[in-house]
Parts: C-alpha cells; sequence; structure tokens
C-alpha cells in the first residue's frame, strides 16, 4: 500500500530510489563510547582547526544570505568564539582525557540544557544556536576522526530523508547517489534548497515528522513539482512517475542545449531573460545558464555586514566589475558561430522584441554601417539592472539608526529607507551613473515605491548628479519595482515618470494577500498565482504597454516554466529568474505562442480561486513542465 | 594603576540583551583589558562573565531590566562607559 504525505515543493524535479533517514550526531551527556587516549595537545589543535572552519563556513553562508539570518549566523560566530565554551571543552580535553569529539559533544549538550532550563522564552530558545553550532563542529570532527561524513557514504540511489540539512550537510552530500530530498523543516527558501536547486535536486519540505521513522531502504518517490513524498509506490505509480520524468529530463535535455540561445516564442516574439543575482560569483553562473544579462542584482548584499555606510567607491567597485563581465560573456557568446547565425536570423527576419524601441542603448547613439557584432548587440544588448539598497525594518546594518517598529514589513524599508538616508542614495547613484560604460545598458530600479512623490525624488537626485561634468554622458534608464498595491494601482501614472517597470511578486503576494511571507504556516507555494495578482499584473502591463516601456516579472513566479505562458499571455515583456531556472524557462517561451498565451491570460483572468488558475496552467497535473504531444 | 568600579545600567534597547544585542557588547567588552562581571538584580541571577556571550544570555535581561555590573582593571572606567553608552541607548 502506498502512504502518501504532501509537503512543500521547494526544488523542482521527480526522483525515485530508497529512503536513508540522516540523524546528524546528536549532542548529548551520555557517556563516551570511543573515548580513546590520546594526546590532549593533538585533540585541542583538532578541535581549533575544525572551529576555524565553522568560522569560515558560518562567514561564508552570511555573506549571501538575508539580513534576518546573517544577523543569526553572526551571533552563532560569537558562540563558536565564546569563552565559556572553550573552557569548557578545553578542561574535558586536558582534565579528563576526552577525544575533541567527546568534549565537544558534552560541552554544547551542557550548555544547550542550561539554556533550555532558563525560564525565560526567548534566551531558552537560544539553545537551538548553539546546538546549530554544536552540530556544524561534531559535523567536521566526526570527518576528521572517521575520515567521512555520513552523507558522503550513501547507498545508490538515495532518497535523503531528514529533519533538515545545513550548509556543510550540503556540501559533504554524495551527489551522484542522491536522488531527491524529504525534509520535515526547511523552507522554499532555505540554504538546502537553494543548494539542491543548483544541483537539480528535487526537493520536499514541511513533511510530517513521522518520515523520520521510516526504515531504511523503503523504496519512495519524491515529486519537487507538487510536494508529493510516495512510501511504497505501486508498479503503476512508479511507471507514471517514471514517464513523467522522462519527460523532464528530455525537455530538460533539450532546454540546457539551446540555454544560451535567445528564447523567441513559436510566432517569434523575442522575451529576454535575465538572471536575480546576489553577488559576484552568481553573475558567471547566471552566463553559464544563459542569462540574457541581469535583470536584478540585490546590491544590498554586499553591505549587511559593514560597519559604516557603503561609500560611492565601493558600490562603483561591484558595479564596474559586474558589468565589465556581462560585457565579456555576451561578446563572448556572440562569437560562437550557432549563436551568431541564430541572431542574424532573428534580425533578419525583423523579430520584435518589445522594449528595444524605448531602451536607452549607449552604444547605438551615433548608427554607423553595422558591423555585425554591434547590430546583434542591438538585438540584445547587455543589460545591468540595479535595485536599489533595499534593506529595512527591524533588520538593519549597523550604520544605519535601529528603529523599533512593530510591523517591519509595513515600515521603513527599500525607498523609504532611502529617502530618510539620503547620503545613501545618493552615493548608490552616484557610483551607478561612474559605472556606465559604452556597451551595457544600466537600469537602476526602486524597490517598495508607494507613491509618485518619491520617485520624483530620486529623479532630482538623478538630474542633480547628471548634471556634473563627468556624468554629461552618462545614462541610465530608472524604473520601479512593482510590490506595493498601490504602485500597480498607480502604474498609469508612475509610467509617465519612469523608464521601465519591474514586478516583484514575491512582495506584491504579501502585501495583497495580507500574508506574511515568512509565515510558512500561512503561505503555500501557489500564493502567487491568486486571481487578485494575475488582475494586478495584467493592469501594470497594460500601462507599460501604452507606455511602450519594458515590464518584467522578477518574482519567484517567472522561474515557474508552467507560468510563463501565462505571463506572456498577461503582456510580460522579459522575465528575471535565478540563474538555475533559466534553461526550463527560455525552453518554455519557446514552446509557446502568444495567440494561444493570450487566451490563457483571458481565461485566467476570469479564474476565481486559485485552485482554477492552477488547474489551469497545469493542466497534466504531476507533470509540470509543458512538452509537445 | 588599577582601579576597580560597579554601577547600575538600566537596559534601554527594546529588544534587551538579545543574541545581536549581546554579540556587540561582548565584542566592547573584549576591547577593554579589565575583567567586567554584571548580575541582573531584577530578576536575581548568578553572576555572568561580560566577555561570554553564553554567560551574558544566561542574564535573561529585557528592556527596563536593571543590571549590576562591575569592573576591575586599568581601564575599568573607560570600559564602563563604554558599556552604559551601549545599553542606555534605546535602539
Amino acid at each position: 500500500m502506498t502512504t502518501k504525505y504532501r509537503g512543500l515543493p521547494a526544488a523542482s524535479g521527480i526522483g525515485t530510489g530508497v529512503v536513508f533517514v540522516y540523524k546528524p550526531f546528536e549532542v548529548s551527556t551520555g557517556a563516551s563510547q570511543r573515548s580513546k587516549h590520546s594526546n590532549p595537545w593533538t585533540e585541542w589543535q583538532t578541535f581549533l582547526s575544525v572551529q576555524a572552519k565553522v568560522d569560515e563556513e558560518l562567514e561564508q553562508v552570511g555573506q549571501v544570505t538575508s539580513i534576518l539570518v546573517a544577523d543569526i549566523l553572526s551571533g552563532q560566530r560569537s558562540i563558536l568564539h565564546d569563552k565559556t565554551l572553550l573552557d569548557a571543552i578545553r578542561s574535558a580535553i586536558y582534565r579528563q582525557g576526552a577525544t575533541a569529539f567527546e568534549a565537544t559533544k558534552v560541552s554544547i549538550a551542557e550548555l544547550v540544557e542550561l539554556f533550555r532550563s532558563m525560564g525565560d522564552d526567548y534566551f531558552s530558545g537560544r539553545a537551538t544556536d548553539i546546538v546549530d553550532v554544536g552540530q556544524r563542529l561534531l559535523e567536521h570532527l566526526a570527518s576528521t576522526e572517521f575520515g567521512t561524513h555520513q552523507l558522503s557514504q550513501l547507498p545508490d540511489s538515495t532518497i535523503l530523508v531528514a529533519d533538515d540539512l545545513t550548509i556543510s550537510d550540503m556540501t559533504n552530500l554524495a551527489l551522484d547517489r542522491v536522488r531527491a530530498i524529504a525534509l520535515v523543516h526547511g523552507t522554499t527558501t532555505s540554504h538546502a534548497t537553494i543548494l539542491a536547486r543548483s544541483h537539480n535536486l528535487p526537493l520536499v519540505c514541511k513533511l510530517d515528522a513521522e518520515i523520520l521513522d521510516i526504515s531504511p531502504d523503503t523504496p519512495a518517490i519524491v515529486d519537487g513539482n507538487t510536494g508529493d513524498f510516495l512510501l511504497n509506490p505501486t508498479a503503476e505509480e512508479i511507471a507514471l512517475y517514471k514517464n513523467a520524468n522522462l519527460y523532464l529530463v528530455q525537455a530538460n535535455r533539450s532546454a540546457l542545449e539551446q540555454k544560451s540561445f535567445p528564447a523567441i516564442t513559436r510566432d517569434g516574439l523575442h522575451i529576454p531573460i535575465y538572471a536575480n543575482i546576489n553577488n559576484l560569483n552568481e553573475t558567471s553562473q547566471a552566463f553559464d545558464q544563459g542569462a540574457d544579462g541581469v535583470g536584478m542584482l540585490r546590491s544590498e548584499y554586499f553591505f549587511l555586514a559593514h560597519q559604516s555606510p557603503p561609500t560611492v567607491r565601493e558600490h562603483a567597485e561591484i558595479y564596474t566589475t559586474i558589468a565589465n563581465t556581462i560585457q565579456e560573456r555576451m561578446k563572448r557568446r556572440y562569437e560562437n558561430d550557432a549563436i551568431h547565425t541564430a541572431l542574424h536570423e532573428l534580425k533578419r527576419k525583423n523579430i520584435h522584441s518589445s522594449h528595444l524601441q524605448v531602451e536607452h542603448f549607449q552604444g547605438n547613439n551615433n548608427p554607423t554601417e553595422n558591423s555585425q557584432p554591434d547590430s546583434i548587440f542591438q538585438i540584445l544588448p547587455p543589460l545591468l539592472t540595479i535595485r536599489a539598497l533595499d534593506m529595512g525594518g527591524d533588520k538593519l546594518p549597523l550604520y544605519i539608526e535601529q528603529s523599533s517598529e512593530k510591523n517591519p514589513f509595513l515600515g521603513c524599508r527599500g525607498i523609504r529607507l532611502l529617502l530618510a538616508n539620503p547620503d545613501l542614495l545618493r552615493n548608490q547613484l552616484d557610483a551607478v551613473l561612474s559605472s556606465t560604460r559604452e556597451g551595457v545598458s544600466i537600469r537602476f530600479m526602486l524597490p517598495m515605491v508607494t507613491t509618485l512623490d518619491e520617485v520624483r525624488q530620486v529623479r532630482k537626485t538623478l538630474l542633480e548628479l547628471s548634471q556634473l561634468e563627468q556624468y554629461q554622458s552618462s545614462m541610465i534608464s530608472l524604473g520601479v519595482l512593482i510590490e506595493v498595491p498601490a504602485a500597480a494601482l498607480m502604474a498609469e501614472h508612475l509610467a509617465q515618470e519612469v523608464d521601465f517597470f519591474s514586478i516583484g511578486t514575491n512582495d506584491l503576494t504579501q502585501y495583497v494577500l495580507a500574508l506574511d511571507r515568512n509565515d510558512t504556516y500561512l503561505t503555500g507555494p501557489r500564493d502567487m498565482f491568486h486571481p487578485a495578482i494575475l488582475q494586478l499584473i495584467s493592469l501594470v502591463c497594460h500601462t507599460g504597454h501604452i507606455a511602450n516601456m519594458p515590464v518584467s516579472i522578477c518574482g519567484e513566479m517567472a522561474s515557474n516554466p508552467n507560468a510563463v505562458p501565462l505571463l506572456l499571455g498577461l503582456g510580460v515583456t522579459e522575465l528575471s529568474v535565478a540563474p538555475a531556472a533559466i534553461p526550463l524557462v527560455k525552453q518554455s517561451i519557446r514552446q509557446s505562442d502568444m495567440m494561444s498565451s493570450r487566451q490563457l491570460a483571458e481565461q485566467a483572468l476570469q479564474c476565481r480561486t486559485i485552485h482554477e488558475v492552477w488547474q489551469l496552467i497545469n493542466p497534466k497535473g504531476i507533470v509540470s513542465l509543458r512538452y509537445d504531444k | 594603576m588599577t582601579s576597580s568600579i560597579s554601577t547600575i545600567i538600566t537596559i534601554e534597547n527594546p529588544l534587551g540583551l538579545h543574541l545581536r544585542r549581546s554579540r556587540d557588547v561582548v565584542q566592547v567588552a573584549n576591547q577593554f583589558r579589565a575583567t567586567i562581571t554584571a548580575q541582573n538584580i531584577t530578576r536575581t541571577t548568578t553572576t555572568a562573565d561580560v566577555k561570554s556571550i553564553l554567560q551574558l544570555m544566561q542574564l535573561q535581561a529585557h528592556q527596563g531590566h536593571k543590571l549590576h555590573f562591575h569592573a576591575d582593571g586599568p581601564d575599568a572606567s573607560e570600559a564602563i562607559e563604554a558599556l552604559r553608552l551601549l545599553l542606555e541607548v534605546s535602539k
């Protein structure tokens, strides 16, 4: 009999195999089984080297995560270096002859017990942070002691079941053995999920805790598209999923083969697919995956851990480096013969890309006899979209005055915070202007815009800076990230004063549905398909179309291949997605045509519930990719 | 010259000595040579070494709690002043 669990689909794909339940080393005060007499000095050195590794790990993770998590990690680093903890471990090693592993295990466990027994909820809750630090240390110590990490030695075709996975778990994972991951905790944006996606591993989270008691080697299927986790599937189910998987694999293969080619619908509309990126590394990754440019650089990620506000120079260094990479990678792509030919074909057929007429492209100020590469750059001008520093609420860098807002998501964040700290905005704009160059279009995008006045204030600063002699010829486009419902409803007026729209569907969903996006119990992965959201997208696209300006989607929604035809039909002219999602999104565009996409959108706009929309765009149920019959 | 100072500081930060603020306190305390201890007199706790985040958090200090600080060492008064600056500001 099949047992079926339903969780949150977090990383797409289907995995079939046998269960392996991963239980990290538990921190416990229990008697030692493996105490061995060894040299205390060596044990202490072992501990110190592992401590350094964990420290580095926490630092690295802190650089690429949200402000909220970065703060927790920085607190955990303080725990890692805490003298009380170190004294306890040191004394266990030197006085009781414990190994580094045992000493750590016992010392952490004692502290955890102490914290758990404290009366105050917040402070006793910090036991979690001590456990986190302890587990990271123990995993490293275990691999030092036993030579391997338990996750690096998995049976073939493993369906990995765990409570949750840390970054170090993921880096130790024997990738060639794992088919899919099923977690009790975790979220669609947790570290494990993000890494699973980058390794193309299907992942389902928020499953019932009883999955941790499944006996090893039980056959199972994980469907990362629907969130289903099947135990002991029937032969029929196995065949069904195998079939679906085959389609997925095939679609994936051809998507990967064509990832660097432009995405053109069947009836000849070219849709640029850009990447959302958070750091320098991801710029290259994005182009490896076939990005046509950068649709959203989350600029604040570079400066979260800083003690003082970023200087013009610090900003400029980053933008210049990224712009250089973009220019170089796009140039290299056009040197590829096949892509070169494809792009020429595009130009010959006069295939239209809806935003080219309006985009400022600095390379084409003087239309000379087009040398070939230039004319191709005009079809797809290399693009860098910089989102203005998007910080705020209760989680702020040290250099911004802390406020105690009761409801930070409705508080001083995004553009509101920048206008309250005008130097932050001015420095960033200054740097953005200084990194313009021939051959790369630069867009500057404002988050959390609610009123026209906010745009006007930024425009004013931009104009002032543009008067400076060094910026006389610098040109950037100014646009709005539509994520507050008021901005969507006022799009018609905003369109008069900005150069582009990008719809941030994640925040828009949170504000339209009044759902905290971090609340994993209230929110579901399909919320963004609420008909109200579709109505707003349609409205924004419509006004964007009248104003002849590009309208893109940069939220999670755009990376769902099944949603792509719907978005095209609603009138979106570009998409910006995580690098790993690019090949499939491009593929989905190639399989769409505007006529049926528009019909689909019309039907979707008539839908009354999320379920109806979902049924409409996923007619085939478990197969969450469209493919030809 | 070694000096010894005792004083009472009221925590003004709305979140109290939570993880992040404790981290800041420990970082500040570690810049001084003086030994610094604290006791939460609002909820009567044991004495904590202010240079240890794990001990500091055991004070379970919230906004409005009064902490008794004691510093001993050549830079004791500077240390106490620095901590007062950090803790008596309501942000």
